[in-house]
């Protein structure tokens, strides 16, 4: 009993197709999600992270597969709904809402509304309870979303470019706030953002969509490692297919200086580059925006192809 | 699942006050306006219908009604308002972001909203109503319609919001709902009233208050529910307004029911952007350039002549037509982005449609021939619209007697060969036929069988499966078999039933009216003066006005009645008397009059016996009538029965009055 339930939590996506007329935005997308895992949804404009948190939040319905939390359909299900936050890219408040309105909306709604967490989230951000929220600027409002959404305490929260429009301060007092919620919570979290540099530093798991599909979706360390950027120099030229072996995302040449991105265990390669004698070899670490660059590389969305 | 009810009920009592709560500036202005509305009303209607303060129960009780419907119509522009203002939640993508992730369920949200959207439009109707009725209702009739009019309000604003509600969920955003709703009610009633205008210029026989005077005209017009239904409470259309009612109530029900699927099944991702259902703004261009192409080619068709003018029409239709589809198709695309071939196809389709059904009328498509079957009418309302000898005749000899009258004249339609027919034709073909008929009696026919006007034959069928199929026939064609018409209109005149609905008051067993006793009695002699030719009123005796007396002569009326084998002679007797070119009636007759008071105040006033009345029973009682004469004889006014009165030109008017006075 305690197995299967412990097997439940966790969301999952299945085979979900998303047409918005002749444009397929998601097609046959799946993947897992483990519970109490940080997991950054990335991917290029367009590609479908905001319509795949969307689905998931219950906002639309897929035309094709499910979105499932603990083992249940999102949509229409407010059960599973009451588990679930989800922030989007630009976040609705009535017109003279103020902090204080929304909390007591918001309240009814959510059984798990914890009501200390949310007058010391007050205390936390700068943000005054009984001003209008639509006056405030686009950081603030995003700052009053997050403190309802984290008062709320969810199983679930899914963040939509969460850190847009955010100074550094508080981009960095929000990732401090969305650990402590996973720590004390277990809770899951889903973040779509283009800002890979702060993604790096919370998510545990990664997701890269394009063109509706996924192409990767791994551990995050397990992401890194499995590509590598290799810096060398070689006293003499290289024949035909000496790295035939290697799965070589790219190679760049500057002088005599060669940088190779390649994918694949970092012994193995380590081992084939030396194999060549150069006279100057490094391996270096990836960031997570190397490893995105670097996987659209590889389904042909590069700067170069963009300019074609 | 207890759980789950009870999390659905605090949702959706937390949703409907927030929707209440969003409609507290609506709410505001409403009752403000409807304080300052009843202030107005009062005050200026009265000074405006009066000149005076009112203090009487009837001119009361009609302010009342008239301020009961400006405020249904402030409720009614309110509620298309605050639809649209509540609802506008889907039109938005972070709004619709924020209530699709919330954890309720679609229909709760819709419930929510619908309820709390009506409760902030309908409590000031309600407040504001109920003052108007305390300061206006004095009676209990007035007390009812009343009531049922803010009802009827209460009913226009659930289904108006219910209307607006749903179609703000077919639509992606507020402006297109907007011109969808408004357009719908348009296209519906204007389509209706312009086609009903050329089908009663164009066909003999029919007539447009057929149409509009029947619920067809509420099918697709929430915005005006309650007023219609005013309309048919106010004037006593018990079948109407029932129909209506029945038809208003099932209406709202259906748009809930849809607005629930709606929400249920609504691509969220429409906000902002497209139509939810695709062929709704398809239909609606259809819908408008029918409507505006109609519009175009009524005004212009008479600049044409004889037929042509169908091809004026035709022309402007397309125009005009095509035109406002082009107009509308820029709306809802925002430009010439959107999809044209499906709303041009759509346009073509029903020009094509319009254009053949309007062509196909020149024939008469059989609407100027058709007869209903006696055996499918449950009853007949034949005669005058606007006078008081219009009854509805069941007995079923009568229906028959009636649709062969009407054969008569449909009859003479087929052998006149008048076809094609085309618009504006029908006043032509009034003004070509009007001559004066004779009747074989040798006096107008008119004279001796008065119909609406004198001249029309207006038949109203009421079938046994519910429909109403009315004829008009505003003018005389030469072709009519009078001889005939004269026979069938004879044979109804002497039917038991036409004695028995012309003289409803005779059939009473007591001589009391609505609980009322009479207050006067009065026999008046009526004679014909050859010298004026014209009738005159001889004299006016005041009669005893007890109960029982007033009880016998009804006795006696009624009997002469029964017995009566020529009673369609007294329909001429008070048309002749009204009629100064009567030629064929020169007999002496009496009117007995019976009058009722009561206390409500709008008494009229008769100039003959110097009366003031409120009600007034009349019975014509020929030299033939033995019973009521020997009645009164019996009573004590045989002298004033039995006095002469000369039919001749040897006297002046004055002396004629003198000789009589002195003979009484």
């Amino acid at each position: 009993m305690f197995i299967a339930e412990v097997a439940n939590r966790m969301l999952e996506i299945k085979n979900i197709t998303k047409k918005f007329g002749d444009k397929t935005a998601l097609e046959n997308l799946s993947f897992t999600i483990p519970e109490g895992s940080v997991f950054g949804l990335i991917g290029s404009n367009g590609s479908g992270k905001s319509t795949l948190l969307r689905i998931i939040s219950g906002v639309f319905r897929a035309d094709g597969g499910t979105a499932e939390i603990d083992g249940e359909s999102t949509f229409e299900n407010p059960g599973i709904k009451e588990k679930c936050f989800f922030i989007s890219d630009y976040p609705y408040f009535y017109n003279n809402s103020t902090l204080d309105s929304m909390a007591a909306f918001y309240r009814d709604f959510y059984p798990s509304w914890d009501e200390a967490k949310f007058a010391k989230l007050c205390g936390i951000f700068p943000i005054n309870k009984k001003d209008r929220i639509v006056n405030m600027s686009k950081g603030m409002q995003r700052q009053a979303a997050l403190m309802i959404a984290l008062s709320v305490c969810p199983k679930y929260i899914l963040l939509d470019e969460i850190f847009d429009g955010l100074d550094p301060v508080v981009r960095q007092l929000i990732k401090k706030l969305i650990m402590e919620l996973v720590s004390d919570n277990n809770t899951t979290v889903i973040i779509a953002s283009h800002n890979l540099r702060e993604l790096e530093d919370v998510c545990d798991h990664i997701g890269l969509i394009h063109k509706g599909g996924i192409v990767m979706e791994k551990d995050l360390d397990e992401a890194k490692l499995g590509i590598h950027r290799v810096q060398a120099v070689f006293e003499n030229e290289l024949g035909e297919g000496v790295f035939n072996d290697l799965e070589i995302v790219s190679i760049k040449k500057q002088g005599r200086m060669m940088t190779f991105t390649i994918k694949g265990d970092g012994p193995a390669i380590e081992q084939a580059i030396k194999a060549q004698n150069p006279v100057y070899m490094e391996m270096l670490p990836l960031t997570l925006e190397e490893v995105f660059i670097s996987e659209m590389e590889a389904v042909g969305y590069d700067i170069d192809n963009i300019l074609e | 699942m207890t759980s789950t009810i009870s999390s659905n009920n605090k949702h959706f009592s937390k949703l409907f006050k927030w929707a209440f709560r969003r409609n507290r500036a609506i709410m505001i202005v409403f009752s403000v306006l409807m304080l300052i509305g009843i202030v107005i009303d009062v005050q200026i209607l009265t000074t405006i219908a009066y000149s005076r303060v009112v203090n009487n129960t009837d001119e009361l009780g009609t302010l009342g009604y008239a301020s009961i419907i400006i405020a249904q119509l402030g409720a009614i522009i309110l509620s298309l308002i605050s639809a649209n203002h509540t609802f506008s939640f889907l039109h938005n993508k972070r709004s619709t972001d924020m209530f699709g992730a919330i954890p309720c369920k679609r229909s709760t949200l819709f419930f929510s909203h619908l309820l709390g959207g009506i409760s902030a439009v309908a409590l000031p109707f309600i407040i504001g109503s109920f003052i108007v009725m305390g300061l206006t209702c004095r009676s209990v009739p007035y007390f009812a319609i009343q009531l049922s009019m803010i009802l009827f309000g209460l009913i226009g604003i659930a289904a108006v919001y219910s209307f607006t509600a749903l179609i703000s969920y077919c639509c992606g955003t507020t402006l297109d709902s907007t011109i969808i709703t408004l357009s719908v009610n348009a296209i519906y009633i204007g389509v209706i009233g312009i086609f009903s205008y050329i089908m009663s210029s164009m066909i003999p026989g029919v007539n447009s208050d057929q149409i509009f005077n029947t619920p067809i005209v509420t099918l697709l017009t929430p915005f005006g529910f309650p007023f219609f239904l005013d309309y048919y409470v106010i004037g006593s259309q018990t079948t109407a307004l029932w129909t209506t009612v029945i038809w208003t109530v099932l209406f709202t029900a259906g748009m809930v029911v849809s607005g629930c699927f709606a929400a249920k099944t609504r691509r969220a991702e429409t906000a902002q952007n497209e139509f939810n259902i695709k062929w709704l703004p398809v239909a609606i261009k259809a819908g408008i350039s029918v409507l505006a192409g109609l519009f175009g080619g009524a005004a212009a068709a008479p600049t044409g002549s004889g037929f042509s003018r169908m091809f004026v029409f035709a022309f402007w239709y397309i125009l005009v037509g095509f035109g406002a589809f082009i107009i509308i198709h820029l709306i809802f695309s925002r430009g010439m982005k959107g999809k044209f071939l499906p709303s041009l196809l759509a346009y073509a389709g029903t020009t094509a449609a319009v254009l053949a059904l309007t062509f196909g009328l020149t024939t008469g498509m059989g609407i100027d021939t058709y007869v209903p079957s006696p055996s499918n009418v449950s009853s007949i309302t034949f005669g005058n619209d606007y006078g008081s000898s219009t009854y509805t005749y069941s007995d079923p000899e009568n229906i028959k007697t009636i649709t062969e009258i009407h054969k008569c004249i449909t009859e003479s339609i087929e052998k006149d060969s008048v076809r094609p027919y085309y618009i504006g034709f029908n006043n032509e073909y009034y003004y070509n036929t009007d001559e004066e008929l004779y009747s074989s009696y040798g006096g107008k026919f008119e004279d001796l069988f008065p119909l609406s006007d004198n001249t029309s034959f207006d038949f109203t069928y009421n079938k046994k499966i519910g429909f109403t199929t009315k004829r008009v026939y505003g003018y005389r064609s030469k072709s009519f078999d009078y001889q005939k018409i004269e026979e069938l209109l004879k044979k109804l005149y002497n039917s038991e039933e036409y004695k028995r609905l012309s003289n409803p008051l005779i059939w009473k067993e007591d001589a009391k009216l609505d609980g009322k006793s009479p207050s006067h009695a009065n026999l008046a002699v009526i004679a014909y003066n050859d010298k004026t030719s014209s009738y005159m009123q001889a004299s006016n005796i005041e009669l005893k006005y007890d109960e029982q007396f007033v009880k016998g002569l009804m006795s006696a009326i009624k009997k002469d009645i029964i017995d009566d084998k020529e009673y369609y002679r007294i329909r001429s007797f008070n048309s002749a008397y009204y009629n100064s070119n009567s030629t064929l009636m020169r007999e002496k007759y009496y009117v007995i009059s019976i009058y009722y008071k009561d206390q409500r105040g709008n008494d009229t006033y008769d100039y003959s016996t110097g009366y003031n009345y409120t009600s007034r029973v009349e019975a014509i009682i020929p030299e033939n009538y033995t019973n009521t004469l020997n009645y009164l004889r019996a009573n004590g006014y045989g002298n004033a029965l039995s006095a002469p009165v000369v039919f001749s030109n040897n006297y002046d008017d004055d002396y004629y009055y003198d000789d009589y006075y002195n003979n009484v």
